[in-house]
């Protein structure tokens, strides 16, 4: 597959308003299944554009499951969910070989898990033990299960949105960084506000999902993430994401000090596909500096490991990206200290 | 022009300006620092030629040119830092939350953004650090155009001498008149202050020219001096002699006198040596009434001395009587310094060019009868003591979590201990 910026032709403007208008509408009916959750909604729809995984993380009850139940249906892909145990087992996901007689003869045949969809929805992930977590980091990589001394295609697209209670409840397991860095984004599901609330308690009622209209055939949602691929990254917005993810490296901003780990060049490939797919979801051929800005808050803060005395200090991944964000100018050089940048509201 | 062409004119113009603008700002940060080195650096070279009537016109010159100098080097060594036009429209785009369309429009993606109504400024002037520099520059310049520089060689051009050569030739003037001192003494010293006299107007009043003509001012007096105390000592010596022919004690101050009036370093006329002979055993020839006539013409001569010490015109110093302190003051009116017992007489509260010596180099220690008549800074008296310790019970420092005591039965030997900021950071991770 050619990298991104060398399709061959850029976006053309009905191309462009066709797949904001679906968009819209894609996102007009998350947010009838979740309510006062705009940025949440915008999140995911920009995450499953960029071909992402997704992690949710809050609290029980927030929607996350909801929310991920409504997108499958919204799409109309194959989708299956997983509720993670601790005595879930690596082959109840991925599948097993299980001796069957074809045509006279035992054999050992492949049963397919769970997993064989185009959405798994990973519910509570971390109450998952660690070898069953595991289990999921080759088919998010690699796209593919390997069992029995065969490697397995898994469909395309393939999402894993998994969900997951803040790690401090009992009965879970944390997720190891490796795997935390296949997720491209890491959302923090936050309470709603009392009047979200109020709308909640006269539109729903309790064990009655809503129901959800197909917005979108596969077909054409596949068509939206080759669009995606076709945004245009300009050098000025790379340059930016190097710099951003350079910076997060310990030692090389102020930002960075207490950091341990800083972010992977596979953060920096994904705040370039998820800067691209924002662009799209704003209608435009693409991506901006404001798109990376968006997007770096989900994608770096949980790629950026901290030093035990910075976090007893009080310090967090979320507020060294926020510190990033403000030290790091879009543009390369810096501006004279004779001179400095107005605020424009 | 078409519209599209209207607005890219428009936003390229203005990431042009903003270059120009960026640039200058890199260009003064740099300037400013160098310049005020450079400017401190000629300010004084421009004062120093102030001071020695140099070129000054050459130091203001040479200071234009390393300005210049230093603004083409810093703007040489600033353009590492300068921004092209692409990278001052990434600014504007950035700032103006554009979503990137300046430079996607540049390459050809989408088309320029509308001219807006107003254009905010996106960057703000922060002066006060090139104000600052600026402004000392110009502190050190005006410093070195405006500082006054003492006129030296005006002095000298009025005739002014220094007061001290002044004094000098008044006395060596009046000491030729009174012809009380050997004339080819006189004539040496008087040489000693032509010499520096004739030194060019600019040096006269050289650091080294004024110590030059001060010495010579003290030697002077002091020569006179001592030709006066000797003409006195030999009147009165001559007048003992008279009274008490047989006196070894007034043959002595004799003799002492006319040795002092022989080789002094302002010897006594000729004349009036040869009147006293060779050696005192001379003036056994003469008659009572010869030896009357020569005292008073010492005497005579001793006055006219002290006369050429008044001639200066302001009290030059004279020679301080050799003096411990101990005894009574000088028969001259000198009161001596006083010391334990005091002098018979006050010293003199007279004003002098020179400050007088109260002391005599001697301290004596204050004994305090009673504590009202202590002043600051006396010692009540020293004492000597020691801490009691007991090194036997000293438990010494114990490290967190080692055990603090032998234990007993059923008694807790592990204890924790941490510094509060070690208990606050626990508390606060586990909150």
């Amino acid at each position: 597959m050619p990298p991104p910026n060398s399709a061959p032709t850029a976006l053309s403007e009905t191309e462009l308003a066709q797949a904001s208008a679906t968009l819209e509408r894609l996102v007009g009916t998350l947010r009838t299944v979740l309510f006062g959750q705009e940025e949440l909604i915008e999140l995911v729809v920009i995450g499953v554009l960029a071909r992402g995984h997704l992690l949710l993380e809050g609290l029980p009850g927030l929607g996350k499951t909801e929310l991920v139940k409504g997108l499958a249906r919204a799409i109309g892909l194959d989708a299956r969910r997983v509720q993670f145990t601790p005595d879930l087992l690596p082959g109840d996901i991925t599948g097993n070989p299980i001796m069957q007689e074809v045509d006279g003869r035992r054999a050992f045949v492949f049963q397919r898990g769970p997993i064989f969809a185009n959405i798994l929805l990973a519910d509570e992930i971390n109450r998952a033990s660690p070898k069953t977590q595991s289990a999921l980091l080759e088919a998010m990589q690699e796209r593919r299960v390997t069992a029995g001394g065969e490697t397995h295609t898994l469909p395309d697209p393939f999402f894993v949105l998994a969900t997951q209670n803040p790690i401090d409840l009992e009965g879970t397991y944390p997720l190891p960084e490796a795997q935390l860095d296949r997720f491209l984004f890491k959302i923090d599901v936050h309470r709603n506000s009392a009047a979200v609330l109020e709308k909640i308690v006269l539109q729903r009622e309790l064990g009655t999902e809503p129901a959800v209209e197909r917005v979108l055939s596969p077909e054409e949602f596949i068509g939206l993430l080759t669009l995606a691929r076709r945004v245009r990254m300009p050098e000025v917005v790379a340059n930016y994401i190097a710099r951003l993810v350079h910076a997060t490296q310990p030692g090389e901003s102020a930002a960075s000090a207490g950091v341990r780990f800083g972010a992977s060049p596979r953060a920096a490939l994904a705040l370039a596909a998820a800067a691209r797919a924002r662009g799209l979801r704003h209608g435009r051929p693409h991506a901006s500096f404001e798109d990376v800005q968006a997007v770096a808050r989900p994608i770096l803060a949980h790629r950026t490991i901290l030093e035990h005395t910075a976090r007893l200090d009080g310090a967090t991944s979320l507020g060294v990206v926020e510190k990033l964000l403000v030290e790091i100018p879009a543009q390369a050089k810096a501006l004279p200290g004779t001179l400095t940048a107005a605020k424009i509201a | 022009m078409s519209p599209v062409g209207s607005t890219r004119r428009f936003w390229e113009t203005r990431a042009a300006l903003l270059a120009f603008r960026l640039n200058v700002a890199a260009w003064l940060e740099r300037l400013g620092p160098m310049l005020f080195a450079v400017t401190s650096l000629g300010a004084v070279v421009v004062y120093a030629l102030r001071r020695q009537r140099g070129p000054v016109e050459w130091g203001w010159s040479g200071l234009a040119l390393a300005a210049l100098l230093t603004a083409i080097v810093m703007l040489w060594l600033a353009r590492r830092r300068f921004f092209s036009s692409a990278e001052a429209r990434v600014l504007i785009e950035s700032q103006l939350r554009l979503d990137t369309r300046l430079t996607a429009a540049s390459i050809g993606l989408v088309p320029w953004p509308d001219v807006p109504e107003s254009l905010p400024s996106v960057v703000q002037w922060r002066l006060r650090g090139p104000a600052g520099w600026f402004s000392s520059a110009a502190i050190m310049l005006a410093l070195a155009a405006c500082l006054p520089v003492a006129d030296l060689t005006a002095i000298a051009r009025g005739g002014e001498k220094p007061p001290a050569l002044a004094q000098t030739e008044a006395m060596l003037e009046a000491l030729a008149q009174a012809k009380v001192a050997e004339s080819a003494a006189v004539e040496q010293m008087a040489e000693r202050a032509r010499e520096l006299a004739n030194r060019p107007a600019e040096q006269q009043y050289s650091h080294s020219a004024l110590e030059a003509a001060d010495a010579l001012r003290d030697q002077t007096a002091a020569a006179v001096s001592a030709l006066s105390r000797n003409l006195e000592a030999a009147s009165n010596a001559l007048q003992s002699a008279e009274n008490e022919p047989s006196s070894k004690a007034a043959a002595g101050r004799l003799s002492a006198a006319l040795t002092g009036l022989r080789e002094g370093a302002l010897p006594a006329n000729a004349e009036l040596l040869k009147q006293l002979g060779a050696d005192a055993s001379a003036l056994d020839k003469l008659s009572p009434e010869q030896l009357k006539a020569l005292a008073n013409a010492l005497a005579e001569a001793s006055q006219r001395a002290k006369g050429v010490l008044g001639a200066n015109g302001s009290g030059a110093p004279v020679a301080r009587p050799d003096m411990d302190g101990k005894g009574p003051g000088s028969r001259s009116g000198f009161g001596g310094p006083g010391g334990k017992g005091g002098g018979e007489s006050s010293a003199p509260l007279a004003l002098a060019n020179q400050a007088s010596d109260a002391g005599d180099g001697k301290s004596e220690a204050f004994s305090a009868a009673s504590l009202a008549n202590l002043a600051l800074g006396d010692k009540l008296g020293t004492t000597s003591g020691a801490h009691e310790v007991d090194p036997t019970k000293a438990a010494g420092p114990t490290s967190a979590g080692a055990i603090a005591a032998p234990a007993k039965g059923g008694e807790a030997v592990w204890v924790n201990r941490l510094t509060p900021a070690e208990r606050a950071a626990l508390k606060n991770f586990y909150k």
